[in-house]
């Protein structure tokens, strides 16, 4: 029981950054439909019979206020997610995905995703915050889903693999079979409000890189072979089990 | 000369009440801005008013509350309604109680355009008017 009652609390904790999510899109739709709406007005002011240059002028220092204001609302997330301190413990991290994977099961069969996994053995375990690592891979996994689940043809496989990164890292890729990626975006993948859903916000991967960031880890996105994306999220070898002997590449 | 039409902005969001304000006068149409429900009920000025602008969920009388007072006082003005935080049953219950449109922020100047010209006459929409 008291396991059932860890595992219910760790899902509510995943959970969070889902309802998180919710309320950052309220607060910043605000300033954003502001935005939208002075640019529109300028723009009417601009295009008038007699150009009003003092509206559009207004109109402009209005949408410089309110970019501002979506932006420090992003600024106090970062913030909270940086002040609560990565509840760090010795992690293996091919448990981690594990458990993240069959939480994911039911949107993988769905959306008849075939998911497979492959684990390096004997990886050296991780100092890291549990939750904040599965709340990325969760996130990484639905993009994923979700990028396939998009597309009508294809092939839709979903491949964890994890790894030794170097000396210093180890390595997680999620790699999938969707679309793909322009590669004109992977610099702006991990901005805030970025994304290529059409009812998505953009905040999960901002917030996962975040996360990455604050362990001391790395994530990034390239192109899969032959189609689709990978991302890879790295996490520091924990000093303790630095220089394993054997390293395996993914 | 004609009079021109009146629009109601009603947001409790000062940024999206002063947008919208300069685009509805950008527009040709006369804007009056409230804070509040209540503000605009209280006005004397309510008559003059062919179209209001309301955000859903406001501090006191929400949108919906606020069109469902102005239908009881028997002098409806159409509504349309703009919220941050869309929800499908709050949705259909304002279009059911006779809200003409239902917008989620941001919404694009077309959406908003075709709802506020939906609602007036040819020569209300064209900015003047009785």
């Amino acid at each position: 029981l008291q396991q059932a009652q860890a595992d219910l609390e760790r899902l509510n904790r995943v959970m969070l950054l889902g309802e998180m999510t919710a309320s950052i899109a309220h607060e910043v739709n605000q300033p954003i439909a502001a935005v939208v709406t002075n640019a529109n007005a300028g723009l009417r002011w601009l295009g008038a019979q007699q150009p009003n240059r003092d509206e559009v002028r207004q109109a402009l220092g209005r949408i410089v206020r309110d970019g501002t204001r979506a932006g420090e609302v992003i600024g106090r997330i970062r913030a909270l997610i940086k002040k609560v301190p990565p509840r760090r413990e010795l992690l293996d991290i091919n448990q981690a995905i594990r458990e993240v994977i069959g939480l994911t099961q039911t949107e993988t069969q769905r959306n008849a995703v075939r998911l497979q996994s492959r684990f390096a053995d004997g990886l050296p375990l991780v100092s890291a915050d549990r939750v904040q690592v599965q709340q990325v891979m969760i996130n990484l996994i639905i993009n994923a889903i979700e990028a396939m689940a998009g597309a009508n043809d294809g092939p839709r496989e979903l491949t964890v693999v994890s790894g030794i990164q170097d000396a210093n890292n180890v390595v997680v890729e999620v790699r999938d079979t969707g679309p793909g990626l322009d590669p004109k975006q992977f610099d702006r993948l991990f901005q805030s409000f970025y994304t290529t859903k059409p009812d998505g916000i953009g905040m999960g991967l901002a917030i996962s890189r975040s996360i990455a960031e604050a362990h001391g880890g790395r994530l990034s996105a390239s192109p899969n072979n032959p189609r689709g994306a990978v991302f890879r999220f790295t996490l520091p070898i924990d000093e303790k089990f630095k220089a394993t002997p054997e390293l395996s590449r993914p | 000369l004609p009079r021109k039409t009146v629009i109601a902005i009603v947001d409790d969001d000062q940024s999206v009440r002063e947008a919208l304000t300069s685009l509805v006068r950008s527009l040709g149409y006369v804007a009056m801005a409230f804070e509040c429900a209540e503000d605009l009920l209280k006005s004397r000025r309510r008559r003059n008013v062919s179209c209001v602008i309301a955000d859903v969920q406001m501090p006191g009388m929400t949108g919906i509350e606020l069109h469902n007072r102005l239908v009881a006082s028997g002098e409806p003005i159409p509504t349309i309604l703009i919220t941050a935080f869309p929800d499908e049953r709050s949705r259909e219950h304002a279009l059911q109680a006779g809200v003409i449109c239902y917008l989620t922020k941001p919404f694009s100047e077309d959406d908003l355009l075709a709802c506020i010209r939906s609602n007036l006459g040819p020569r209300e929409a064209a900015g003047t008017g009785s």
